[in-house]
């Protein structure tokens, strides 16, 4: 159930999330501010889920929930949004799923640059990097990328 | 930068690694500290330690041809390779090689998908394919047909079948190896064998008739080094009408040698069609009076009763099975199921989830119990954490495999309950799942950790674990790479021989000794003195 406190722990997170100095060095240096096109991954089975997907897309961002088990969005969303290229995800999950969505997302050429826990859940952002490159990595990985992103 | 494999000198590995670029393109070939970390295993238990196995490179090929190009520079330059599916596979090993040094021939690139036949409830994959990308092509096509995953089910068809893995539907479909039909392999020497029916050219049935002619040598390729599977045909399942999940649950401890005579029954005349899990919910969690009872290894049945009353009247035995086909069908042998079990006093029964299929996809996220309506999930690793304890950093499976009695069910988990005790661990769960026609597994996890002291305590625990279970007759399945000389150690009926012939096949199959040197404890002639 959401209350005060819950909202108020689930907005700080997102304040968290988008003062990341990892996330906001990627924002700034490859046009990708925290908007629609940012994806927001949501684990509404959490306390403080709900709260912060509302949070989310009230700033505009593209926000995908789940309860507890990310596999489906990931086959329906998460995979398809990585094979198209650079890509940043953020997400406000429990570390099992963080660890689960880290894994998968190195075949891709994407991996975790930035977390945060907090009781049950995790504020993290997954990123693209040229510096790990992966088997199903698009060509596009390592060409867009300068020597000093994260 | 990583170091050459053992007996490859430096100049060899770089001129190797520029051929393997030239065979696969320079942007998959991974040779970096950083690329090769990606197929570090995150739960070995020999973390950090010299002996830990490591990757020297990887490469990940497109082709069969591409793959014969590996294959060929790898006998040229003596180079150990060790293929890999998905590399998911994290409680035996994932990604990492059994032979430290080992290149790693990461085949996710070849993930086509490459039929489907409705009508014949077929399919033929590449490696690459995971059951992700199956489930999610059969569901976008609507075809009415359904896989069976492993769970969590992340992991690649063709890579968990040839390590002998299991799922959760029909009889027919979840001894995932047995469920294959037909296999196209890279052999050592570079040379592409299909087996089956499909070794004849125009044969309309390589998806259907497992054995085509003369030795059917399919085994062969299962949990060993004989050469890098291409391609591999299974059987699919057809999407049933409707499902009925339920569960029996009986009262005290003896009661689960009747409970499990009885279903095992049931599963052989194909009355009981999925996977059965019995647990004991009373042998759950961290209660200590309940440790001190596993732990002592020799409780006795009225020990046990009088905690099972203190314990609220909780059953000692729960099963779980689910019926799938026409309403009517399911109904008449769920009603036939509790008419067998009804001699059990005390015995109980609930019905805990029906479908008619197909489901909707707000459907699919409500199932709870995913991986018995062949949906991949992920929720398995929501339960990684011990209750009331510190979050796992990662775990071996140990399986050891029992005849469908409950009786060796019991004696199993009094055994192993008081060697985790000794050994100064918290008992992992208690349950027998019965994923092949024949017997039961009895998973046991076995934490790793990421330091050295705990470790060495982890490796002990293992080790005494398989070989005090293969003594009381219940051998492993399934081994993690670290182990697999121990395991197949408890295989060695007549000094070995089953070893030996191993080494004589792999001897002739792979002269130069370049395919996954080590796995399962088939080592080439050029490394046997070593065994590293």
């Amino acid at each position: 159930m959401t209350n005060r406190r819950v909202f108020i722990r689930s907005g700080a997170s997102l304040a968290m999330l988008t003062a990341l100095p990892a996330y906001a060095t990627l924002a700034r240096q490859r046009a990708m501010p925290f908007d629609s096109s940012s994806l927001v991954l949501v684990d509404s089975g959490l306390d403080t889920g709900p709260a912060f997907a509302a949070a989310a897309a009230a700033e505009g961002c593209t926000v995908r929930t789940f309860n507890r088990d990310v596999a489906g969005l990931w086959m329906s969303a998460i995979a398809p949004r990585l094979r198209t290229g650079p890509v940043v995800l953020c997400g406000h999950t429990s570390a099992s799923t963080l660890f689960c969505l880290d894994l998968l997302a190195r075949d891709y050429g994407a991996h975790t640059i930035q977390s945060n826990e907090e009781g049950e859940s995790v504020t993290w952002v997954i990123s693209s990097s040229p510096m790990r490159r992966a088997a199903l990595a698009p060509l596009g990985v390592r060409t867009q990328w300068s020597d000093s992103d994260a | 930068m990583p170091k050459p494999p053992p007996g490859v000198a430096e100049r060899d590995f770089q001129a190797a690694l520029r051929d393997l670029e030239g065979v696969v393109g320079r942007d998959w070939l991974f040779s970096s500290d950083e690329d090769v970390l990606l197929y570090r295993d995150g739960y070995s238990p020999l973390w950090g330690e010299a002996e830990e196995r490591m990757a020297s490179a990887a490469v990940a090929p497109s082709s069969v041809e591409q793959v014969q190009g590996v294959v060929k520079i790898a006998n040229q330059y003596g180079l150990p390779l060790y293929p890999i599916s998905t590399g998911r596979n994290l409680t035996y090993g994932g990604a990492a090689p059994a032979y430290s040094g080992s290149v790693v021939v990461d085949l996710k690139r070849m993930n086509r998908i490459l039929d489907v036949s409705a009508r014949d409830k077929t399919c033929l994959v590449e490696p690459g394919v995971s059951y992700f990308d199956l489930y999610r092509h059969l569901r976008t096509n609507k075809i009415p047909l359904w896989i069976d995953t492993a769970d969590p089910g992340w992991g690649g068809l063709i890579g968990n079948a040839l390590d002998r893995g299991g799922g959760y539907t029909d009889i027919e479909f979840r001894d995932h190896f047995d469920a294959h039909c037909g296999m196209e392999v890279v052999l050592p020497t570079g040379e592409v064998v299909r087996t089956g029916m499909g070794a004849s050219p125009q044969a309309k049935s390589s998806q259907l008739f497992k054995y085509g002619l003369g030795p059917w040598v399919d085994g062969i390729f299962s949990q060993s080094n004989f050469g890098i599977v291409t391609k591999m045909g299974f059987w699919l399942m057809e999407e049933p009408e409707a499902s009925l999940q339920v569960s029996v649950t009986v009262p005290k401890r003896r009661d689960v040698v009747p409970l499990v005579d009885t279903l095992h029954s049931l599963m052989c005349a194909h009355t009981v069609p999925s996977q059965v899990n019995v647990v004991s919910p009373l042998m759950a969690g961290n209660n200590p009076e309940m440790l001190r009872l596993r732990g002592s290894g020799g409780a006795s049945d009225e020990q046990w009763e009088r905690y099972a009353a203190s314990a609220g009247g909780a059953p000692f035995w729960a099963a779980s099975f689910v019926y799938y086909g026409p309403k009517s069908v399911i109904a008449a042998q769920w009603q036939h199921t509790k008419d067998r079990l009804a001699g059990i006093a005390g015995v109980r029964f609930a019905e805990t989830a029906s479908y008619t299929f197909p489901l909707t996809d707000e459907q699919v996220e409500a199932v709870a119990d995913k991986a018995r309506y062949g949906i991949p999930s992920l929720n398995l690793f929501g339960s990684r954490t011990v209750p009331g304890g510190p979050p796992l950093e990662g775990h071996m499976d140990f399986s050891p495999m029992i005849p469908p009695h409950g009786e060796e069910l019991i004696a199993l988990t009094d055994y192993t309950g008081k060697v985790y005790a000794d050994q100064g661990f918290t008992p992992s769960f208690v349950g027998g799942l019965m994923f092949h026609p024949r017997t039961m597994i009895c998973f046991h996890a076995v934490p790793t950790f990421r330091n050295a002291t705990d470790n060495a305590r982890t490796r002990k625990l293992f080790e005494t674990l398989v070989r005090g279970c293969a003594e009381r007759g219940w051998p492993i399945y399934r081994i993690h790479p670290v182990f697999q000389k121990l395991g197949m150690e408890m295989f060695g009926y007549n000094d070995g021989a089953l070893h030996r012939l191993h080494e004589t096949l792999k001897d002739a199959i792979d002269p130069n000794g370049i395919v996954s040197p080590g796995r399962y404890d088939i080592w080439p002639r050029r490394l046997r003195g070593t065994r590293a």
